[in-house]
């Protein structure tokens, strides 16, 4: 019975899981003027968390320079930024996701 | 079972440190000229909560521009992140851009 | 007795209604989170024209449902369930949250095309940007805002 018990709540657990996200902040800004409206890039970078045990924040700089590499010999501007997090059972994934748009002249 | 008990907090202790959290981050428009990287970093070491001011940050963007006179800083990444130890935490704000003169 | 057991039922429900009552009255507030400013542009020779954009979703506290929940059961078997349940949820959706959680992360992803939208020259400046939220009880409303100024050529 009880052995059942542990067992439904884990099947529980682990559907429910990675079904809720938290977005942190979304910052927008970065525009110039007279530069146009390009073409639009977007590259996202994750993190995957176990327990809270996390010792970096690498991800960061790894998203900015794929997104950077996405308009290479170009200007980036008009970029939004949105830092959020999709929760799972006993981890988490952080995310941060870039926006802007590429002018090459 | 008392020294079990010191034994467990000791190792909860070691476990919750130099866990490190993302509070924000933010990016400027990325230039074209992108060959001249300039990064600055500023930490505040809090003990428990004692933290009375914030005034630690503005040092980021003094320190941005004397590595880039008479130019413009532009592509600025900039994080703030916390590093957490047992009882006592590091607030960290780094910013990394582009000299562009 | 039964004149007893009435009158202990509705002194219970008459509790109860109250605490909702102070609940209710405490909730439905605006919550800041985050608040950025961009560049701002002062050129005489544009017209600024404001504009702003506001996306939302709907948040929802499990955790609040659950102990709310808890406060209006009489029977322990019940509450003790009900804080097994609280558990599961609390370890399958682990991690940092501002505001309550959401079933989606992508409403904000149409906050470039929707400011484009408003301003198609790019032209754009003093942008703010603002995440907030609307807090009732069990439920909220998630909200990204931005605001700023289209520049057209005088």
């Amino acid at each position: 019975m009880m052995l059942q018990k542990i067992a439904g709540s884990l099947f529980i657990a682990v559907m429910l899981g990675a079904c809720t996200h938290s977005v942190h902040l979304v910052h927008a800004g970065g525009f110039i003027k007279g530069l146009g409206s390009g073409t639009r890039i977007e590259h996202t970078e994750e993190q995957k968390v176990y327990m809270g045990f996390v010792f970096d924040n690498e991800y960061v700089d790894r998203g900015y320079q794929s997104f950077q590499k996405m308009c290479e010999g170009g200007t980036i501007h008009g970029v939004v930024t949105r830092f959020s997090t999709s929760h799972g059972f006993l981890h988490w994934i952080n995310k941060v996701r870039y926006e802007g748009l590429c002018v090459k002249s | 079972m008392k020294m079990l008990r010191g034994f467990m907090l000791t190792c909860l202790g070691f476990t919750l440190t130099q866990c490190v959290s993302l509070r924000s981050i933010s990016v400027t428009q990325i230039p074209k000229e992108r060959s001249k990287i300039v990064t600055a970093e500023v930490k505040k070491f809090v003990f428990l909560a004692f933290n009375f001011d914030n005034d630690y940050v503005d040092a980021v963007t003094e320190e941005l521009r004397s590595q880039c006179q008479g130019g413009t800083v532009t592509g600025i990444l900039t994080k703030h992140s916390r590093t957490e130890y047992f009882i006592a935490h590091h607030e960290i704000v780094s910013a990394q851009g582009y000299c562009v003169r | 007795m039964h004149f007893s057991l009435k009158r202990a039922f509705f002194k219970q429900l008459a509790v109860k209604i109250s605490q909702v009552g102070v609940f209710s009255l405490l909730s439905s507030c605006a919550i800041l989170h985050h608040a950025q400013v961009s560049d701002i542009d002062d050129d005489k020779k544009f017209k600024r024209i404001a504009f702003d954009v506001k996306v939302n979703e709907s948040g929802f506290s499990l955790d609040e449902a659950l102990r709310l929940s808890k406060g209006f059961t009489s029977s322990k078997q019940a509450r003790d369930d009900l804080e097994q349940v609280r558990l599961i949820l609390a370890l399958s959706n682990m991690g940092p949250q501002t505001g309550n959680p959401t079933f989606n992360d992508t409403y904000a992803d149409q906050i470039l095309s929707a400011i484009l939208k408003e301003c198609p020259s790019g032209n754009v400046t003093e942008v703010k940007s603002i995440r907030e939220m609307r807090k009732y009880p069990v439920i909220s409303g998630e909200i990204v805002k931005i605001t700023g100024y289209c520049l057209v050529p005088n």
